[in-house]
């Protein structure tokens, strides 16, 4: 904090009205900074003072931080001299309290890079600075990336920290569009945490992040993991497409994660003589697993959804359950391996699009 | 944009007592209105007030008639306002000039165990005021700090016969 700097925007005013001097001394009583510059450097007696002069301690928390002189017409002397200074010392505690903000920001920003450390976890540093910084480290927390396509205002993000329920928050810009929280959670149960959470991003919301989108990682319970819950949601990002205001949670596509680790190259393999001879269309099959993976593989519900008879789709499935000897309807192996047929064929197709050979 | 009223106070400290306990970094606001007609003629005091937050932070001084039309205005740049009435004599005036208000905060007295009907602490004139913006679906609480609780219930209280003795 420059008191300086800040005197000189007092100085600015007090120049402006002509009526009144101003001086910033120090607790040595020179003068650090005034109105009329000719004051600059010199030593004032408190002891002799007249009526149309005062001298007032700028005490801060009880920390004194000099003098403020002010000299002027008697009239209101006592009057300006006392909101000068109750301005002063207001403006003080501001802009302390924004540096203890930006110490804290800075922090918090160096407890996420460590937490995300491709390079490896180092549980001493971390548990070091969590201790610095009051984080309890035996919370449940659970990743969340905001992102903005305006970009983020760092000024506003610094007051993040001060809203309800942030104690135990900490957060990072990862660069001006993207916003990491580390949010402790109190329930664990899916719904519940569910709930929890979207009440939480509603409370951001009005605290002032909007048109922004909401990726949700899965609840961890050790430092180590939080690393995860954080690629959860850069994978979430890169695969659901969302709405300003729209929140996604990692645990509504756990499946589709969970499937997206099989190595397609492996179907290929198993597969691979009926991919290359087979009579099915291919967008007509990656469409109707897709569909029936939306409606939990019921028939009428799918049918309904492709626009498509029943006895169409029945026709349909039957068809791909020969070419590819596999049993979708009376088991989950088959529902599982068409899920899988249907990926590798969607990325086939997308290699063909952009011109590669297998 | 429209602008977001994000706390509006009754304080006869003004900005001074606001600030110092840190409210507009609570609550995220990025704009100030002081509603104090007093200060209206006096542009060097309204500046030297001003000078208790940094330039960055936008202070405006309204007459209780000019809020409304302050709070229509569209602005390109998202406003966090926080407004503070020197008193509920400028918080009312405003409400019935035209400033929708859900919520209007006081702070707590210094003697708030001794407090048990609001003529312990309001005067006639000022529990008039507080029962015509209730009526006009204002909810009025007590709350200091930020990390004091909102108190709401003092103010829900049936409204008493004596209410205007």
């Amino acid at each position: 904090m420059n008191l300086q700097a800040i005197f000189n925007e007092f100085i600015s005013v007090i120049n402006e009205n002509n009526t009144y001097q101003i001086a910033l001394l120090n607790q040595s009583h020179h003068v650090l900074s005034a109105s009329d510059q000719r004051h600059n450097n010199e030593q004032f007696n408190f002891v002799v003072q007249s009526d149309n002069e005062v001298y007032l301690p700028i005490l801060v928390k009880g920390e004194l931080y000099g003098y403020l002189w002010v000299s002027g017409s008697i009239e209101n002397l006592k009057i300006i001299s006392d909101l000068l200074l109750e301005s002063l010392v207001t403006r003080i505690q501001y802009e302390l309290n924004e540096q203890i903000l930006k110490q804290k920001f800075t922090q918090d920003d160096e407890l996420i890079k460590l937490l995300l450390d491709d390079t490896g976890f180092n549980q001493k540093d971390v548990l070091n600075l969590s201790e610095r910084l009051s984080v309890d480290t035996t919370l449940k927390r659970v990743a969340i990336l905001i992102t903005s396509s305006e970009g983020f205002q760092s000024d506003e993000i610094l007051r993040l920290k001060l809203k309800e329920g942030s104690r135990q928050m900490f957060y990072s810009l990862v660069d001006r569009h993207n916003l990491l929280l580390f949010k402790d959670v109190q329930k664990s149960v899916a719904s519940s945490f569910k709930a929890e959470l979207e009440r939480y991003i509603q409370e951001l919301k009005e605290w002032g992040l909007q048109r922004c989108c909401f990726y949700i990682g899965t609840i961890q319970d050790k430092l180590s993991k939080y690393r995860i819950s954080y690629q959860q949601c850069v994978w979430l990002k890169r695969m659901v497409s969302l709405s300003e205001d729209e929140v996604s949670f990692f645990m509504d596509h756990e499946f589709t994660y969970v499937m997206s680790k099989v190595n397609l190259h492996d179907i290929s393999d198993i597969f691979g003589l009926a991919l290359q001879e087979h009579r099915i269309d291919e967008t007509e099959l990656i469409e109707i697993a897709r569909a029936l993976a939306q409606n939990d593989y019921n028939i009428s519900q799918t049918a309904q959804t492709l626009y498509l008879h029943k006895n169409t789709l029945i026709y349909k499935i039957q068809k791909i359950e020969d070419e590819f000897s596999i049993d979708i309807r009376g088991s989950f192996q088959g529902k599982v391996f068409l899920y899988l047929l249907a990926s590798t064929l969607s990325e086939q197709q997308q290699r063909k699009q952009v011109g590669e050979q297998r | 944009m429209t602008i977001q009223i994000k706390l509006a106070r009754v304080d006869k400290r003004l900005l001074h007592a606001t600030v110092a306990l840190n409210w507009s970094n609570f609550i995220n606001a990025n704009h100030v209105v002081v509603v104090d007609p007093s200060y209206i003629n006096d542009p060097f005091m309204m500046k030297v007030m001003q000078l208790c937050l940094p330039k960055t932070m936008k202070v405006d001084f309204l007459m209780p008639e000019e809020l409304g039309a302050f709070m229509q205005q569209e602005s390109y740049q998202k406003i966090n306002v926080m407004i503070i009435f020197k008193d509920l004599h400028a918080a009312r005036q405003s409400v019935e000039a035209g400033l929708t208000l859900s919520e209007l905060q006081l702070p707590y007295p210094a003697s708030r165990m001794m407090i048990k009907t609001m003529h312990d602490y309001f005067n006639p004139e000022e529990i008039d005021a507080i029962r015509a913006m209730q009526k006009l679906g204002v909810q009025l609480y007590f709350q200091t700090a930020p990390h004091d609780n909102k108190e709401y219930a003092f103010f829900k209280k049936k409204e008493s016969k004596n209410d205007h003795v």
